[in-house]
């Protein structure tokens, strides 16, 4: 009775329960449901993935008469992960080789979608003399001779958020159905079979779990492997697995198979390079085998497959024995399940799996790529620039970005050697250096470094700061100068017109100016050429009082130099600029008085290959042809005997101009030079402006010079061009006529036609008792530190 | 009536190209009536008689033609066989600027030829084993260029000097190509690096002069024709084409009395440019009807010949060519 009794109340009790519980329950099952079911609809019919944005550098143009060492060749067919093998043994893509014997280097060029067009990848032979210089280049494949070809661009950074995901989305229709095949043997070949779930795997699965004591195999189908990837984390958990089938029921309900496939092969993550995490096979063809995935073989196309299971272990370049293994495992099962017969089978499993070396990318060049980012943010949302997949294409040279780097950065610490009272403690005060270079007729810019160590200090010198160019300055008022002749104004002032070297005084209103030459060395009258090569302030001031100062600032104005003030210290540089300030003004110079924007990127091309922007190549000639050779035509004799001398003597030949600057109490030291296609900016110094106590020549110079040499190594020399309308004469300045052949003293000029002198020189005039007061600046053979009337610095002895 | 003026131009510019293209083969034919040549709008109209001038009725021989086409740009043309000597620049009889050889008098009678006149046009005249006709009083002889700027540039790639400039002709040949297949932007790209390998690449500033053109930014292709001109200063025929080129952007940016002195430049240094011709030509019709000289209800009439005693067009300025005496 007993018995019934209480088997009647628990029955009633368990009826009240679940009458209380199974309703709410399933009614919070089915919001819970409801939302799992958004969640997916949400992920499948919006934007799937972020992709980021991809920066490259400048593609590297190779043609005959280069030497592959200067231009660092073999490095970047590193960097570019091509892979050397036996000469005569090139199959594929990314492949090359070099026979010392004959001199052949055989490319295999990987494809590129350039800005404006596809290259499809060619197998290329350059012949190299026994320098390694490329003495002609020829197409294998249809045997035309070259004049050019190209390494494609290296890759230097991404815009992304979070982790850097790389992938490039590929519709089902356009992979193979080998690759499908593969990938289906490998991770779940009845996929098109049964639902979302595997049952008999499932169970399967959870036997072998159970006799083991722990989740030893996994069950999950490629839908459940993609709602783990989309939704969930990788944690093994029993409800992270619940969580997972539901979604993956509920994508299986809403969507077709081709359509989780489809987000499948995009979504999977296949490996890292560096930073950047490989996703989706288009990505990883690209990566692994330089190829789409429509041009795989079967057994590249396995490797692939294979390598869903453990991306890392089974990477074929940095593990090809496990790589061949799982491979030959896919292929196994393709074999078996019928996608391929055995002779395919045969001849994929006897396909060699090669180890390469990998480069992954240090970000070589994070001022630039940083400057690159801050110049998009302007022009482009945040979102747009982290997911829209944009290609980036910008004008750094990689090679040329590593001697920039190296040469900062053996220039500083040798600095710090040679001088210990530069050293500091913290690491913030250390002293800095920056260095900017372009190439003056196009504008690119080739390398930027804005500092010593991205990592402690992001702030960019060479767009961000602000200091005292000092001499460097002097472009302006010789180029002023010089317009005022070519003007036919009232000065005429030309190379070898003379100018007081001693003390002066400029009044400026109820002001007074006295300017101090360097070192405190004075002379009683210099040619222009000789002020500028020994950096005379008195003289260059001189110039500019004689012009007037509203030239000086109407010329400062033409060199990108705008808002100056208007006092007469302008002249010698006291108006703080940015060292890209200075290199825009130099370019003009180099470039022949045509003004061209420096700039950094190239192209911004989107996903889908669309242009959204290009560079547009524009100029303005700004200074005349004629007066900008008179001034590299001054810079050069800087270089070649005044202050820069250095260059020479560390053993840069090509012709060159260029200027020191050196700012007051010595916070400042510049160089600022360049060859008719590279220029080059450096500047030394203490963020917190602290003396250096070292000129522009001891501090940058040698930085400059380092560079330039590495730099410049793989370009044609060429000299600076005499534009018509002006005649290079060897002169005595002193006597105003035309120097004969071992004229002592003679000086080299340049005058506008007509102004140059027709009257030769006797032998002696040629003896004038004028007595030179160096033949080098650097190192004074007469030193005349206080003013001598008597004392004429104007030329070395010819 | 009022025709447009690129109407005008057009038929200009057709009836020129006809001229200098057709007429060897069939010298004397379609163009020649009766005894007088007829010339197009603008230029001087001539009687051709056996007293006077010579009648350009030879045709060139074909080997002349072969050697000239084949010729490498700025090189000098072998000479003429000796009946080319006297095909005359395709029977066109015109104005001499001042100073200025005629070279057609001394080119080869390739540059006439219908099958090859671009290749011809490219090759710069030298002395003739034939002298050339004599040029009577005021009247000379040129060799109607059409634009070498739109012709290959290979030529000169095989004759570049260092493998740097050949690489750099041989990019700028390719934004060449851009340009002629409207593709403005591709050739700024290209013509970037054509100047990062040699920034000494006259021609690469002339074709960043005409991709800036074909984008009409006037201001910016007259900089890089600029440019162009000042490296070109030595070589008469890019000099030339780069000045007509200039006058082009002056005159389609609405600049005439600029544009008329940039032609004028462009025929004393090249007299046979086509383009600078007829653009000289078309700007004297037009500043003569502006000045009130010809109606414009008579502009239309000007595609036909002129009356023989129709007057040149003075020249606009002290570069503009003056009759050779």
């Amino acid at each position: 009775m007993t018995f019934r009794r209480v088997s009647k109340v628990a029955l009633l009790a368990l009826i009240g329960v679940l009458l209380f519980t199974i309703p709410p329950g399933i009614y919070f099952f089915m919001r819970y449901y409801n939302s799992l079911e958004q969640e997916v609809i949400a992920r499948f019919s919006g934007k799937r993935w972020n992709i980021p944005s991809r920066i490259y550098s400048a593609p590297t143009v190779v043609y005959p008469g280069q030497n592959l060492k200067a231009l660092g060749f073999f490095q970047r067919l590193a960097r570019l992960n091509y892979h050397r093998v036996k000469p005569g043994t090139i199959q594929t893509r990314g492949e090359y080789s070099y026979d010392e014997q004959t001199g052949n280097l055989d490319i295999f060029l990987h494809a590129f979608s350039y800005p404006y067009r596809n290259f499809n990848g060619e197998l290329v032979r350059l012949s190299l003399g026994p320098d390694l210089t490329i003495e002609s280049i020829k197409d294998l494949g249809t045997h035309r001779t070259l004049r050019t070809t190209e390494l494609e661009p290296e890759l230097l950074g991404g815009i992304f958020q979070g982790n850097w995901k790389q992938r490039r989305i590929v519709r089902l229709s356009q992979v193979p159905p080998a690759f499908i095949d593969a990938i289906l043997s490998a991770e779940d070949n009845g996929f098109y079979q049964h639902g979302a779930l595997d049952y008999p795997r499932i169970i399967k699965a959870a036997w072998v779990d159970l006799t083991h004591g722990h989740i030893v195999e996994g069950a999950s189908t490629l839908t459940q492997q993609l709602m783990k990837n989309f939704f969930l984390t990788s944690r093994r958990t029993f409800s992270r697995k619940i969580k997972e089938a539901l979604m993956a029921i509920i994508a299986q309900r809403l969507y077709s198979k081709d359509e989780i496939l489809d987000l499948y092969v995009n979504d999977i993550y296949l490996g890292q390079r560096g930073q950047e995490g490989i996703y989706g096979i288009w990505e990883a063809s690209q990566y692994y085998f330089s190829r789409e995935p429509r041009s795989l073989t079967i057994a590249e196309m396995a490797t692939i497959a294979g390598m869903i299971a453990a991306p890392n272990y089974f990477n074929p370049l940095r593990h090809p024995k496990h790589a061949t293994w799982r491979r030959n495992v896919v292929l196994h099962l393709m074999y078996r399940h019928g996608y391929i017969d055995k002779d395919a089978y045969e001849h994929a499993i006897a396909q060699p799996l090669h180890a390469r070396e990998t480069f992954t990318e240090g970000n070589d060049a994070p001022y630039f790529v940083e400057y690159i980012k801050n110049e998009l943010a302007e022009r482009y949302p945040a979102a747009v620039l982290t997911d829209q997949g944009l290609r980036i294409f910008t004008t750094l040279d990689v090679h040329t970005q590593n001697l920039a780097r190296k040469a900062v950065r053996e220039n500083l610490d040798d600095l710090e050697t040679r001088y210990p009272r530069l050293r500091r403690k913290s690491k913030k005060q250390r002293l800095e250096e920056c260095l900017v270079a372009i190439e003056p007729q196009s504008g690119r810019i080739l390398a930027m470094v804005g500092g010593r160590n991205f990592q402690k200090s992001q702030f960019n010198r060479v767009t961000q700061s602000q200091r005292q160019p000092g001499s460097s300055f002097k472009i302006v008022t010789y180029s002023a100068a010089f317009q005022e002749t070519l003007n036919g104004g009232p000065n005429q002032f030309l190379p070898t017109s003379f100018i007081g070297g001693g003390p002066f005084t400029w009044q400026y209103g109820n002001l007074q100016w006295s300017p101090k030459n360097y070192a405190n060395e004075y002379y009683n009258s210099v040619t222009l050429e000789f002020a500028l090569e020994a950096s005379l302030n008195t003289s260059a001031a001189r110039i500019a009082h004689a012009i007037g100062l509203d030239k000086v600032l109407a010329m400062g104005k033409k060199l990108g130099f705008s808002n100056l003030p208007d006092y007469p210290s302008i002249v010698l540089g006291s108006t703080p600029e940015s060292p890209m300030a200075m290199a825009r003004a130099y370019a003009i110079v180099a470039n022949n008085g045509m003004q061209v924007t420096p700039y950094g990127i190239t192209a911004v091309v989107a996903s889908d290959g669309h242009i959204i922007e290009g560079h547009q190549f524009k100029a303005k000639q700004v200074l005349s042809p004629q007066l900008a050779y008179m001034m590299q035509f001054m810079f050069e004799q800087v270089i070649n005997h005044g202050t820069g001398e250095g260059a020479r003597q560390m053993g840069f030949t090509r012709p060159a101009g260029g200027k020191t600057g050196t700012s007051n109490q010595d916070n400042d030291a510049w160089f600022s030079g360049f060859t008719p296609n590279l220029l080059t900016v450096v500047w030394t110094g203490f963020d917190q402006k602290e003396p250096l106590g070292l000129t522009g020549a001891e501090a940058s110079l040698p930085a400059w010079t380092m560079f330039m040499k590495g730099a410049t190594a793989s370009m044609p020399a060429v000299n600076f061009t005499i534009p018509s309308g002006l005649v290079q004469e060897k002169v005595d300045p002193l006597l105003g006529c035309k120097a004969p052949a071992n004229y002592p003293g003679a000086v080299e000029g340049v005058f506008p036609v007509g102004m140059a002198p027709t009257k030769v020189c006797t032998s002696k005039s040629g003896s004038s008792p004028v007595n030179p007061v160096s033949n080098s600046v650097s190192a004074p053979t007469t030193p005349t530190p206080t003013v001598d009337p008597k004392t004429t610095g104007w030329h070395r002895a010819g | 009536m009022n025709l447009p003026r690129s109407t005008i131009a057009g038929v200009l510019m057709a009836g020129c190209f006809a001229l200098f293209t057709s007429v060897p083969a069939h010298a004397g034919s379609g163009i020649q009536d009766g005894s007088r040549v007829i010339v197009p709008v603008g230029l001087i109209e001539k009687n051709i008689g056996p007293e006077g001038l010579p009648s350009p009725t030879a045709s060139p021989s074909p080997g002349a033609a072969t050697s000239a086409a084949t010729q490498p740009v700025g090189s000098p043309s072998p000479s003429p066989s000796p009946d080319a000597s006297t095909s005359n620049a395709g029977g066109i009889w015109e104005r001499v600027p001042n100073g200025a050889t005629a070279p057609g008098t001394e080119a080869p009678a390739a540059a006439t030829t219908a099958q090859a006149p671009e290749q011809a046009a490219m090759a710069t005249p030298t002395s003739s084993a034939v002298p050339p006709p004599p040029a009577p009083l005021g009247i000379g002889a040129v060799t109607p260029t059409l634009q070498i700027s739109n012709l290959s540039l290979k030529p000169l790639v095989e004759q570049a000097l260092t493998p740097a400039m050949a690489a750099s002709l041989t990019i700028t040949d390719h934004a060449r190509e851009q340009i002629l297949n409207n593709h403005p932007d591709r050739a700024l790209h290209l013509l970037n690096d054509a100047l990062s390998i040699d920034p000494s690449n006259a021609y690469a500033y002339l074709y960043l002069g005409r991709a800036w053109l074909e984008k009409k930014n006037y201001p910016q292709a007259l900089t890089f024709f600029k440019r162009a001109e000042v490296v070109f200063a030595s070589d008469p025929h890019w000099l030339g084409e780069t000045l007509a080129f200039e006058g082009l952007s002056y005159e389609e940016w609405g600049q005439n009395a600029q544009a008329e002195q940039a032609y004028a430049q462009a025929l004393q240094a090249s007299p046979g440019n086509l383009m600078a011709r007829v653009g000289y030509t078309r700007l004297g019709i037009f500043s003569n009807a502006a000045a009130g000289a010809l109606s414009p209800a008579t502009v239309d009439s000007e595609v036909a010949p002129p009356p023989v005693e129709a007057p040149a067009p003075p020249p606009p300025s002290s570069k503009a060519p003056e009759p050779a005496n």
